[in-house]
């Protein structure tokens, strides 16, 4: 049997191709998934810190300003977790919000547009909301203000990203909204905050056992 | 200046066309990849199981020729559960290994080099394996050939990234090695099979209680 050596410039080559600070683009949204599916492990965390450092992450990758999100409870009713972005009021309103199954299922009555495997877009002319539901925007009172280009995001419009856990249930939901330039989200953006939600299931089916 | 109605209809035009499409290169393809494992492995109800979806994706998005997984058993030793590459007849080798925790991380045995919390690599000119193991590698006659450039991935180079529970005890690994360019991966891919590792074990260790 010949002896167990290091190579130690192949050593010094790996280390500095593996394990130095320089990251690949695509690398750098990864580490951050792990990062955070990591640090969901932690016993001092709370389901809140927990939920509430998954929208930072979402903040990270994407130009979103207002994230949301919401799980199923033990009485079966869905309701908002955790909000970043929102005005104190905006949030206690979310927080008195319960969804039925049947309301999370509805995908008519506010007409989203299906714009990815999981994601809907819910478009401000259309109202996406219930009467009585405006206070829980940031700026209800741009509600209604007129569109002026197509790739303009304007207050009211969102995107909405279902979690389904075991048996396709749905076990929570993600709202995006409020772009830091205004604009759409690009597809980038859309494909990674979905990838993300897909990463989450462990992590929410854990939470809601 | 454009109507009200034909902006709302170009805005649906950008919202049904520009968002779908085909992936456009391996890392949209592997995010689809990812996220149908989750959702395939979170209904799952055995751990082989798992263990074999991951290595489907691992096997049809990278490189890599030869891909093992190794898990804990309920006796706490870890053995090789899912392997694509290695001819039938050679299997039965691989999945006869035992090894105990201490195994695992005997660097006299496996001297290895740590690239992460979750990976090594274990060097050919080490010599990372026992006698009763050669047999488990893609081409053992060719396991003393010299590394031309240090780029290269050579026979008895192998990776192991491996998979924790929910309190962030190793339950397994995933053994990549060879790959069909012969040249060591890129770290973006690594960071991908950190990722399965880690929903692996998040998914994998719900199953069997939680811990």
């Amino acid at each position: 049997m010949q002896p167990r050596m290091k190579n130690a410039d192949q050593e010094r080559f790996l280390l500095e191709k593996y394990a130095s600070d320089r990251q690949e683009p695509f690398e750098r949204f990864l580490r951050r998934i792990l990062k955070f599916l990591n640090e969901s492990k932690s016993p001092e965390k709370d389901s809140k810190d927990v939920l509430t450092e998954a929208l930072q992450t979402i903040q990270s990758f994407t130009k979103f300003k207002e994230c949301t999100i919401g799980l199923k409870d033990p009485d079966g009713l869905y309701r908002f977790k955790a909000m970043v972005g929102f005005r104190e009021e905006a949030m206690k309103a979310r927080e008195e919000i319960a969804y039925s199954s049947d309301d999370m299922n509805d995908f008519v009555s506010y007409r989203p547009v299906s714009i990815c495997r999981f994601a809907l877009f819910h478009i401000s002319e259309r109202k996406p909301y219930k009467p009585g539901m405006e206070n829980t925007y940031n700026n209800p009172q741009l509600l209604g203000i007129p569109r002026k280009r197509p790739d303009d995001m304007i207050e009211g419009d969102y995107l909405e990203i279902i979690i389904r856990g075991k048996n396709q249930e749905i076990i929570g939901w993600i709202e995006l909204s409020g772009t830091s330039d205004g604009k759409l989200p690009s597809r980038d953006e859309v494909l990674k905050a979905e990838f993300f939600s897909s990463c989450l299931i462990p992590v929410l089916e854990r939470m809601i056992r | 200046m454009l109507e009200k109605s034909e902006i709302l209809g170009k805005m649906l035009d950008i919202l049904r066309k520009d968002y779908r499409g085909f992936p456009k290169d391996r890392d949209e393809n592997a995010m689809i990849a990812v996220a149908s494992f989750v959702t395939r492995s979170i209904d799952s109800d055995s751990p082989e199981k798992i263990a074999k979806e991951a290595l489907t994706v691992i096997h049809r998005l990278f490189d890599f020729q030869y891909v093992y997984i190794a898990l804990k058993d309920k006796d706490g030793t870890f053995r090789y559960v899912a392997q694509l590459g290695l001819p039938k007849d050679r299997e039965a080798v691989l999945f006869n290994l035992r090894y105990t925790k201490e195994d695992v991380f005997d660097e006299s045995t496996y001297p290895s080099t740590q690239l992460s919390d979750l990976t090594r690599f274990y060097m050919s000119e080490s010599r990372p394996f026992r006698e009763d193991e050669i047999g488990t590698f893609g081409r053992p006659a060719k396991i003393a050939e010299r590394r031309l450039s240090p780029d290269e991935m050579i026979e008895a180079d192998y990776f192991d990234v491996f998979i924790t529970d929910w309190n962030r005890e190793t339950i397994g690994w995933i053994e990549l090695s060879m790959t069909r360019s012969r040249k060591l991966p890129d770290r973006t891919t690594i960071a991908w099979i950190e990722l399965i590792a880690t929903l692996m074990g998040m998914i994998i260790s719900e199953k069997s209680g939680g811990e």
